[in-house]
């Protein structure tokens, strides 16, 4: 007789640990069969997309690290040898306690990727867990190019909390600018989120376009929503050009005076600056640096202007050494067209309340806060000082200025993958006294690593609630976590309690950190359980459903009014107008060193994977086998290629490898890779391959130095050239033997 | 009796592969299998007017199935209702089905023997639930019902949206539509 069954959860193949699509795992006889969506979950009413769906795969990967290792060989040898639990995390609070005794607790970094999700249950903890300890140095590469550095100038510039996301539900024209379009997460469409900025989603530009809404993509390459004749009009832009777009976009606007009159005297100053700024920049000035006609620039200028209900999904993380032209032009584009916060265009999230704790800042020293790395930065002391700037806690570390940082404890990130750039990220781990990596598969920082704690998958670990907008979701566990395999919350808390903080941190009891989460909603665990499967509705509150909420979002600003003359930029060395600067490696570059006129990038997102996640799902792994660049079919055959050709791609800073996909919908004169590649697929026979120079990793190919000088972003263009080459060197993975 | 059928919405694939992925789950498939459903994705035009296609090609279930007409071992069976069912223990591997197909639908598994076509999901429609892959499209491209019923919402939408079966001409009277139909079957790889 088969014991079946059917646990409500959510999918962890997005947000790891956040608020995802609702699933149903189905058990039978202790073991994790199959998923369907929950239709009984808002935000994919029961559809589930390929990586969802790959979850049982992921849970009996044989990739997984399985048991605790301890390095013994030198670092990135990757001689390791199995430990228990009991173990590894004595010796790791004895070292931690002692490198804080010895050279003080912002010594030690704490470094966490996006697979373990942001603002979540995991975030709060380990926040805590560093405040406790005495540092607030918590960073990752991530939060360096992506998400936050343009927040940082919508914030500067028009305010509010977060971004403002596209109102897709009553917009009649939407425009997807450097977006994957909802490959991001495909599923996740049928709920008002945050993650409408993080992520577009496809059913609600389905929906709208279906009912006559226009679909613009501004990109170079059409991207999949754009498909199946559902884009009016495809920009196919050149790469990093985006803010000659926006300023061009911004000239014809005020020009033909397609502007919000009433909204720019209310709510704005300097506007008649703005205007005589941004006379020179016509169209025609646009057109041979974007690569677009001036007529269709011009066209789409018009439709933002003159559409009432236009939205916009700009990219969060455009990843420009010139950021700040595109984020203060874009910004401001939708203000003064009176689109901002107005039903139909870009509206502020508010969500019913938060999951929170403490996360006990308090707790730092004066002298650790005082050493931020980074603090330097503007982006960092804009945002509070929350967080390094990355590169800075590299450079910390080569250095030794201004202190040399001796831990780092990573959890769920891969910075080997993830930094630019990679080689010298390696040379930093090879440092530090002390690498503690937390991760489910191995990756190739994990031969850095003193110690590898394996982590058990979401799907085994214990409740975590997550929130958006109104509704409370829970994660649950479904089966036991495999091999010698732990729950890194669980895993935290030990480790706290090891250290002495057991007062602060509920003396490792699980439960009682849940409820201390869910107590600002004013939910109990036990509640939320026996709701698990629909979940539960706060009631909403008064302020998310309100529009025009200028008041409340421009509060911060000078005379709380948009400053169109940005003087708090100008202040700290930025552009008080917006002004094009455009790439470092542009054609005058690429004249200069007798290059031809080919420019690479990576896109964002793809359906089968989160970033690097999942590559070595054999479900996923099948519909790509190797990771590919995108070239127009005309430019391959000027360089001798052939579909499915290995290829070398070399920029002035490294060379890497990848299959050529051609691909007639990307510009000629522009290449497109993908990040995150080198995990292997034994099931499928397909080896693991290099992150570093001569590997699969685009990284190499950008200079990591050029950045945008208030926030921090790092330029994702680069001038590439383009050959046929052979298949990437195979790497030997030695974690796999224990 | 009810005639099952289905129609893809090709203006809602967003070409996520949920569909293709999920089959798999459903059916626990093995990866490296050949798997029920494709996702075909093609561009076609010059740059910079060039359009993109995607959607799924499964099984057209056809009422004058090809693969049963030539299959001498009756592995290759309409079920009472009329959708094909492989008959695992009966398929020698001599591929003739493969051959037949004109629709690209079927191709051989790892062990020689001739992949398990798409049943509409026979287990899940007996007990009422629409086939897995129905289900969970994310977009709702793809629409389940009896084309027997002119009320059913299968039928109401194929006549809406002027939705017809690919390839006609081959006169197997395929039960799978698709809305732009004439435009996407030229972009379908035959079988060789
Ligand atoms: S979009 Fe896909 S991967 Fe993301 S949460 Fe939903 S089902 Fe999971
Ligand atoms: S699941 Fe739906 S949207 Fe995704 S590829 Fe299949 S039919 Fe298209
Ligand atoms: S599509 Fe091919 S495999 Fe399916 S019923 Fe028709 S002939 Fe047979």
């Amino acid at each position: 007789m088969r014991n079946r069954t059917i646990i409500p959860t959510m999918c962890h193949g997005c947000s790891y640990g956040g608020y995802n699509c609702g699933m149903l795992a189905h058990v039978e006889n202790g073991r994790f069969t199959r998923v369907e969506g929950n239709p009984d979950h808002p935000l994919n009413r029961g559809g589930l997309c390929a990586k969802g769906q790959a979850a049982v795969q992921w849970v009996y990967n044989p990739n997984r690290l399985k048991t605790p290792l301890a390095g013994t060989g030198g670092r990135g040898q990757a001689d390791f040898r199995p430990v228990s639990w009991e173990l590894a995390l004595e010796s790791i609070a004895n070292r931690l306690l002692e490198i804080r005794e010895r050279f003080g607790p912002e010594t030690i970094i704490f470094s966490k990727g996006q697979s373990s999700g942001w603002g979540g249950l995991h975030h709060l903890l380990w926040m805590r867990f560093m405040h406790v300890l005495g540092s607030i140095t918590f960073s990752n590469w991530g939060p360096s190019v992506c998400y936050s550095p343009q927040l940082m100038y919508y914030r500067q510039v028009i305010g509010g909390p977060t971004y403002p996301r596209p109102d897709y539900d009553n917009a009649d024209l939407i425009i997807e600018w450097f977006t994957g379009g909802g490959t991001g997460g495909p599923a996740r469409g049928g709920v008002e989120t945050l993650d409408t900025n993080l992520r577009s989603v496809p059913v609600k530009i389905l929906d709208r376009v279906e009912q006559g809404a226009k679909l613009i993509i501004i990109n170079p390459q059409l991207i999949p929503i754009g498909a199946n004749g559902r884009a009016y009009k495809w920009l196919p832009i050149r790469p990093g050009t985006d803010g000659a777009l926006a300023l061009a976009m911004m000239q014809v606007i005020i020009e033909e005076d397609l502007v919000d009159r009433p909204f720019i005297d209310q709510w704005c100053e300097g506007f008649e600056a703005l205007k005589a700024h941004v006379q020179p920049y016509t169209p025609e000035w646009a057109e041979p640096i974007t690569g677009l006609p001036a007529r269709e620039i011009r066209e789409v200028a018009r439709l933002y202007g003159s559409t009432k209900q236009a939205c916009l999904r700009f990219s969060e993380a455009p990843q420009k050494e010139d950021l700040r032209s595109f984020a203060q032009s874009v910004a401001t584009l939708m203000a003064i067209t009176g689109h901002l916060d107005r039903p139909g265009g870009n509206i502020y999230f508010f969500p019913a309340g938060r999951l929170s704790f403490s996360t006990l800042s308090h707790r730092v020293p004066k002298r650790s806060k005082e050493r931020l790395l980074g603090a330097d930065k503007f982006s960092v002391r804009a945002s509070g000082g929350h967080s390094a700037f990355f590169p800075s806690v590299i450079e910390a570390i080569m250095t030794g200025r201004p202190y040399r940082p001796r831990a780092m404890l990573i959890f769920g990130s891969n910075p080997l993958g993830t930094a630019r750039n990679p080689a010298l990220m390696a040379e930093a781990l090879g440092k530090l006294d002390l690498v503690v990596v937390v991760d489910v598969v191995r990756t190739p920082t994990t031969r850095f690593a003193d110690f590898v704690l394996p982590a058990a998958t979401r799907y085994e670990c214990r409740e975590q609630p997550a929130l958006w907008s109104n509704h409370l979701s829970l994660s649950q566990r479904i089966i036991d976590p495999l091999w010698n395999t732990r729950d890194e919350l669980e895993v935290t808390l030990e480790l706290a309690c090891r250290m002495g903080f057991g007062d602060d941190f509920w003396q490792g009891d699980y439960a009682a950190m849940v409820n201390e989460f869910l107590k600002p909603v004013g939910i109990s665990l036990n509640q939320l359980k026996e709701r698990a499967r629909e979940g539960i509705y706060l009631p909403r509150t008064e302020i998310m459903d309100q529009r025009e909420r200028f008041e409340t979002l421009f509060r911060n600003l000078p005379n709380g009014k948009i400053q169109l003359v940005n003087k708090a930029l100008e202040g700290v060395g930025g552009d008080p107008l917006p002004v094009y600067h455009g790439e470092r490696e542009s054609w005058e570059q690429a004249e200069k060193q007798n290059r031809p006129r080919l420019l690479f990038t990576d896109e964002h997102s793809a359906f089968i994977n989160h970033h690097a996640w999942m590559r070595d799902i054999p479900y996923l792994r099948e519909l790509q086998r190797h990771t590919e660049v995108k070239i127009h079919p005309q430019t391959a055959e000027r360089f001798g290629i052939r579909e499915g050709d290995w290829v070398e791609i070399t920029s002035p800073h490294g060379t890497m490898k990848a299959v050529a996909r051609l691909f007639p919908g990307i510009r000629q004169d522009t290449l497109m890779g993908q990040h995150g590649w080198w995990q292997g697929c034994p099931t499928l026979g397909l080896p693991e391959t290099s992150p570093l120079n001569g590997g699969t990793n685009p990284n190499v190919l950008y200079n990591w130095e050029y950045q945008d000088p208030l926030s921090g972003d790092i330029s994702k263009n680069t001038l590439v050239t383009i050959q046929k080459g052979s298949p990437p060197e195979e790497v030997t993975p030695k974690e796999e033997k224990n | 009796m009810p005639r099952f059928g289905l129609l893809v919405v090709v203006e809602r694939c967003q070409g996520c592969n949920g569909c293709v992925v999920g089959c798999k789950n459903w059916h626990a498939d093995e990866a490296g299998e050949p798997g029920r459903i494709k996702l075909i994705d093609t561009t076609t035009g010059t740059f910079p007017d060039v359009e993109r296609w995607l959607f799924p090609l499964i099984c057209m279930q056809c009422r004058y199935p090809a693969c049963v007409a030539v299959c001498r071992f009756d592995a290759c069976v309409a079920d009472e209702r009329g959708r094909i069912v492989i008959n695992r223990d009966r398929c020698v591997g001599c591929g003739l089905c493969v051959l037949a197909c004109p629709y690209g639908a079927r191709a051989m598994r790892t062990d020689g023997k001739a992949g398990d076509g798409c049943d509409f999901c026979l287990d899940r429609v007996n007990e009422g639930n629409p086939p897995y892959c129905v289900a969970t499209c994310p977009t709702g491209a793809l629409i389940f019902g009896d084309l027997n019923d002119p009320d059913s919402e299968i039928s109401r939408a194929i006549r809406r949206r002027k939705a017809r079966p690919l390839f006609p001409v081959y006169r197997t009277r395929p039960r799978v539509f698709y809305t732009r139909a004439l435009k996407v079957e030229k972009l379908i790889p035959r079988a060789t």
